[in-house]
């Protein structure tokens, strides 16, 4: 998985941060000033940085510019958009504005990920081992088949694991539109992949909210 | 902030250049010439010079006429070519005369070292009679005004924006800053009650998650309070009373009691409320900055008052930060409303808030009150 550094002075939302992306199985790196940061990049090689555009030695931008071809998702305050304008000439690939919705933020991460192929390709848990770029699945060496709605949930559910997910947010990433009133379609595909892939364990229905994927149940 | 500054500065030098330019519009009619050749062609050449000359600001109607054009002609009859400035002024031509290319075309003449707008006119074979105004006066005034009008537009342009400009940033810096602080915890808040909703968190950091929603709503409440007093300071509630030290420093003593005062200054004008707010924001720091149960001292001279700790101190780039309203973000102070309000306050008073201090030596905080 990505090593993702965390560049953010507020210590709580640093955290926060730090806390939902190992939640899904990244290393992160936290950092809370601008020079700690390009410390540990020179450390460590960085797969991604998460950085707020206002810290207290310098802003962002500057360290965006200095530590180039990283990829970067910008943390800004609501509405500040001459930042957003400066953040993608400098460099940006994406940014997200505060107060944010971790699913949201979770999403970019992996949005990024993929595109500068960074992202995981395989994922295994017991017997089982899902290929994300041939977007195949396997148990025990047996290839399952899965429908592309099936394939798509245990994909989302998987990349969120750990973090329930609701039947909405569900429907919207695998059936493509936002979907407001039957949800019972998401239930019966769940259901299906449990049976078809024998993770009755992993897949939790979470009361009230929707579906969770269990690394550890 | 620097955006905002630059269209207001744009916005501002447009309007003058529209201005200007409308201006140089109503100019113009004035250097428009009439013509008599018709006239001029029947009688004389002498009479012909004068009258074209007499002519020319008898056809231009008064209003119009600029006093500071003066009459020109040139009488070019092939080998003897004189020319004549306007009224008693006769001029022996210095210049060759451009060739006529056509009757009537009006063209720059420079001649006896003015320079001169004419018309050309056919007397009579290889007689040719240019008359026009003399320019120079008018062009050597049209260059002056340009410059003086850029130069007091674009001062005006600067002015007003660096006015507007600031303006806007003492009615809104305050609220920006705390729309920025409100972002911070309403983030985290949020952020922590979803993981709690969301994901399967170890007891350790559900308490983790607990407490931080606890502390961040609790900042919530700090600057919720912070807007309610910056709402009074703009609601203008300002109502100036004579205010007795003495009594101000005692009802100080009952909320700070580590507070020692040395009063040497009986009354002066203030509004009541927003001074005890200015003082208790100042105490209340020195109290926070010095050890428990440290006394703060609160020294007032006339038209002076200064609060003394003997705290921790603060750095430079503290110091600089308290000094300047205008910081963008604080670096050691948690949350930033405090002193702004405290300038805010300051100002409304006709006073000055200035701090001063070292590192590991104490604090003052002096307010200066320029009119008694």
């Amino acid at each position: 998985m990505a090593r993702i550094l965390i560049l953010e002075d507020e210590r709580a939302i640093n955290d926060l941060v730090a806390l939902n992306l190992s939640m899904v199985g990244h290393t992160t790196v936290q950092a809370f000033t601008g020079a700690e940061a390009l410390k540990a990049a020179a450390i460590h090689p960085i797969d991604l940085m998460i950085i707020d555009v206002m810290l207290p030695d310098t802003d962002g931008f500057t360290v965006c510019e200095k530590l180039k071809g990283t990829p970067a998702i910008f943390l800004t305050a609501l509405g500040e958009t001459a930042d957003k304008v400066k953040g993608f000439e400098r460099g940006a690939d994406d940014y997200i504005v505060k107060p944010f919705e971790m699913t949201e933020l979770l999403l970019r991460v992996e949005a990024v990920l993929r595109r500068t192929h960074k992202s995981e390709q395989h994922y295994r848990i017991d017997d089982l081992d899902i290929d994300f770029e041939a977007k195949t699945v396997t148990k025990g060496g047996v290839p399952v088949d899965l429908t592309m709605q099936e394939y798509t949930l245990l994909e989302t559910l998987v990349k969120n694991r750990n973090i329930a997910l609701s039947r909405q947010k569900l429907m919207r990433e695998a059936w493509d539109i936002s979907f407001m009133g039957e949800t019972r379609t998401v239930d019966v595909h769940v259901q299906r992949i449990r049976k078809k892939l024998g993770l009755d364990d992993r897949i939790k229905t979470v009361y009230k909210l929707g579906y969770r994927f269990e690394e550890t149940p | 902030m620097k955006l905002r500054q630059k269209s207001y500065l744009l916005t501002v030098l447009l309007v003058a250049a529209v201005l200007y330019a409308s201006m140089l519009c109503l100019l113009l009619p004035n250097i428009r010439m009439t013509i008599r050749s018709a006239e001029a062609r029947a009688l004389g050449e002498e009479k012909a010079l004068a009258l074209a000359i007499d002519g020319l600001f008898e056809k231009t109607p008064v209003r119009q006429r600029p006093v500071y054009a003066r009459g020109f002609a040139v009488y070019d009859s092939g080998g003897a070519t004189f020319a004549l400035g306007s009224g008693d002024e006769t001029w022996v031509a210095t210049e060759p005369v451009p060739p006529v290319i056509e009757t009537g075309r009006m063209q720059w003449v420079s001649q006896n070292g003015r320079t001169v707008l004419t018309i050309a006119d056919r007397l009579s074979d290889g007689v040719w009679l240019h008359y026009g105004l003399d320019m120079t006066d008018v062009l050597h005034r049209l260059f002056w005004q340009t410059i003086g009008a850029v130069f007091l537009c674009t001062a005006l342009a600067v002015g007003i924006s660096a006015a507007l400009y600031l303006l806007e940033d003492r009615i809104n810096r305050p609220v920006e800053r705390l729309a920025h602080e409100l972002r911070t915890p309403l983030t985290v808040i949020r952020g922590y009650a979803e993981l709690l909703e969301r994901a399967k968190l170890t007891p350790e950091q559900q308490h983790q998650a607990a407490s931080y929603i606890v502390t961040e709503s609790e900042r919530l409440g700090e600057i919720s309070q912070k807007l309610l007093t910056l709402a009074d300071t703009r609601k203008n509630v300002f109502r100036p009373e004579r205010l007795s030290l003495p009594e101000l420093a005692a009802h100080l003593q009952k909320t700070y009691p580590t507070l020692e005062t040395e009063i040497g200054w009986d009354t002066l004008t203030a509004d009541r409320a927003l001074l005890l707010s200015l003082l208790g924001n100042l105490i209340g720091n020195a109290v926070k900055a010095s050890a428990p149960g440290s006394p703060v001292l609160m020294k007032a001279t006339p038209g002076v008052i200064e609060i003394i700790d003997e705290g921790g101190g603060m750095t430079e780039e503290q110091l600089r930060y308290v000094n300047d309203p205008s910081h963008a973000k604080n670096p050691g102070v948690r949350s930033g409303l405090g002193v702004p309000l405290c300038h805010e306050i300051a100002i409304m008073h006709r006073a000055t808030l200035t701090y001063s201090s070292k590192a590991g030596e104490g604090t003052t905080a002096t307010v200066s009150f320029t009119t008694l």
